[in-house]
């Protein structure tokens, strides 16, 4: 199951990579493969969720043929996860959305704390503000989709836990 | 914690930020000297107020070139071989936020008044 959903999340996450970037701000998308992410947390739990971002990032990279991004995904991918690992708990199914948004706005700042550092200029500290609207919309948009996703899934009994 | 208050959380988050990003977008200025960055390091700067003439200034790198225009109404990069010219989109440069091609590491941003102990005129710079 966890496999079935890394190769959906992969396949997003490809596809999602061939759209042009929205804005001239680096980092801007919409993440849609972090809907993967979330679903296989609440419904599988954390080591799965974990499993299917790691896989993703490191074939994506090698799909895409960016593996200089891989770098820039880990950073915000994993600080995405920890935060989301640590509220998942916490806020139940109707609030996925919340985690959502948290983990990505979390995602973006290790991006630019990545950025920041690989091209040692404090400055680019100007984006966050950018960067956390860009976190609130889209892992909104993000975690709503994975919410409704487990709502309709739940009911057909595909997940047996 | 309801949803109508996280609702109202990152709304107010965001219209923070959103009225941060306008002041800083918008704020057209910190002097007239311009610094182009690689790695960290300052590579070149000018004083656009003593430019003339329009010209452009190549940059490159062991990743890859960048054109910046320079003008004495301001810079901005007009070519890059960069995946996704990022630096190219952003237009001129603005008070706030630098020219980035993050893939060459490039920032190219407004020098402080400190900062810019350099031969203006001519545009080579302090090492």
């Amino acid at each position: 199951m966890t496999a079935l959903i890394t190769a959906v999340s992969l396949i997003i996450f490809v596809i999602e990579a061939q759209l042009p970037s929205l804005t001239p701000i680096p980092g801007i998308k919409l993440g849609l493969a972090n809907i993967a992410v979330l679903f296989a947390l609440y419904a599988l739990g954390p080591t799965s969720a974990l499993f299917v971002l790691v896989l993703r990032i490191i074939m994506g990279g090698i799909f895409t043929g960016q593996m200089m991004a891989v770098l820039y995904s880990f950073a915000g991918g994993i600080l995405a996860y920890l935060i989301e690992l640590l509220l998942y708990k916490r806020l139940n199914k109707n609030h996925i959305w919340v985690v959502s948004v948290f983990g990505a706005i979390m995602h973006n700042v290790g991006q630019i704390l990545v950025a920041i550092l690989i091209t040692s200029t404090v400055q680019l500290v100007v984006y966050l503000p950018v960067l956390i609207i860009s976190g609130i919309i889209t892992g909104a948009f993000t975690g709503l989709c994975a919410q409704f996703l487990l709502k309709r899934l739940e009911t057909t009994k595909i997940l047996k836990q | 914690m309801k949803t109508k208050h996280w609702i109202m959380i990152f709304s107010a988050i965001l219209i923070i930020c959103a009225a941060d990003t306008v002041f800083l977008w918008h704020d057209d200025g910190e002097g007239s000297v311009v610094g182009v960055f690689e790695d960290g390091e300052l590579i070149y700067s000018i004083d656009i107020s003593t430019v003339d003439e329009d010209y452009e200034y190549r940059i490159e790198t062991e990743y890859g070139f960048n054109v910046l225009s320079i003008s004495s109404e301001g810079v901005s990069i007009t070519d890059a071989d960069c995946r996704d010219r990022t630096c190219v989109k952003h237009g001129r440069l603005r008070g706030g936020s630098p020219i980035i091609c993050l893939p060459h590491k490039i920032v190219v941003r407004w020098l402080s008044e400190d900062q810019s102990g350099i031969d203006a005129v001519t545009g080579t710079l302090l090492k």
